[in-house]
């Protein structure tokens, strides 16, 4: 393989920087079905789940991001498919780490719920 | 055939950082058309500094499994203890020595036991599996014995079995 370095990116007409794309991409990312054994389908950065409790998940990332300032997350969740995200993933702040991020499933009455489409991702810095 | 017993010829991963090695490798795996398979184990655990909360249970993604399996990818779980010890100083803002996690030689393949016990030190806190206790705090399972009806899943134990 070769590595192609360069500094700015253009079409012709705009121009942006390398690190437009490099910081701009999602640094980690899963999709996980709680409605049963729980279960990755599908992941980038991420080394394991774990199922702390009813709609209570932890994404355990592969790569650190450099500290848990220096990144966010946005998720949603359904029980349905990717098409139907009638719950929401959200995260304290307390509970996010450079290593780790830990979120909850709940619906709009603010219940946890385990759910069959679950997809978290994580942009900004990795270590 | 599981993909992950394939393995993948002429990279030299050490020239790539950890987050782009697994993009590599995805990407190959892939173009291959190989997919990856559920991992056949789960990691089942309790905190003892939180007696009363539920069982945990953490499963391998099966990207991951593939890489552990693979070999030539993934650092020695070591440096991961070192991050977290960065991560817990309390001046910490944010980490200075991530070239731990791309710079150190990588591990080689590890068998399912190497990589589920290298998973347990990586992802289940310390005080969980480091510490001698009377009662089982953690225990390596089939995923088939994690259940699947989770109608009381905040009530979920360990077994503590009779020595």
């Amino acid at each position: 393989m070769s590595t192609i370095s360069v500094t700015n990116i253009s079409d012709g007409s705009i121009s942006v920087p390398t690190t437009v794309v490099t910081e701009g991409t999602t640094k980690g990312w899963g999709a996980w079905d709680a409605s049963g054994t729980p279960t990755l389908s599908d992941s980038y950065n991420v080394s394991s789940l774990t199922d702390n409790a009813t709609g209570n998940f932890t994404l355990n990332w592969t790569n650190s991001m450099a500290a848990a300032a220096s990144y966010m997350a946005n998720g949603g969740a359904g029980a349905g498919d990717a098409a139907n995200l009638e719950y929401w993933l959200h995260y304290p702040t307390s509970e996010v780490l450079a290593a780790s991020l830990t979120c909850w499933c709940v619906s709009a009455a603010q219940t946890a719920a385990d759910v069959s489409y679950n997809a978290m991702g994580a942009t900004g810095d990795l270590a | 055939m599981s993909y992950w017993k394939h393995k993948i010829e002429g990279i030299d991963w050490t020239q790539y950082k950890l987050a782009e090695r697994e993009s590599i490798f995805q990407h190959i795996a892939k173009e291959q058309g190989g997919g990856f398979e559920q991992p056949p184990y789960a990691i089942v655990w309790e905190d003892p500094n939180e007696p009363e909360e539920a069982a945990r249970v953490t499963v391998p993604a099966p990207a991951w499994w593939a890489m552990a399996l693979h070999g030539g990818i993934l650092p020695p779980v070591w440096v991961y203890h070192e991050l977290k010890k960065d991560e817990a100083q309390p001046d910490f803002k944010r980490h200075t020595r991530g070239y731990l996690l791309h710079e150190t030689e990588p591990m080689g393949p590890m068998t399912e036991g190497e990589a589920m016990e290298y998973l347990l030190m990586k992802d289940v806190p310390a005080h969980v599996w480091a510490e001698r206790r009377n009662s089982v705090t953690f225990k390596i399972v089939p995923r088939s014995l994690v259940p699947s009806d989770r109608s009381h899943r905040d009530a979920w134990k360990l077994k503590q079995e009779a020595a």
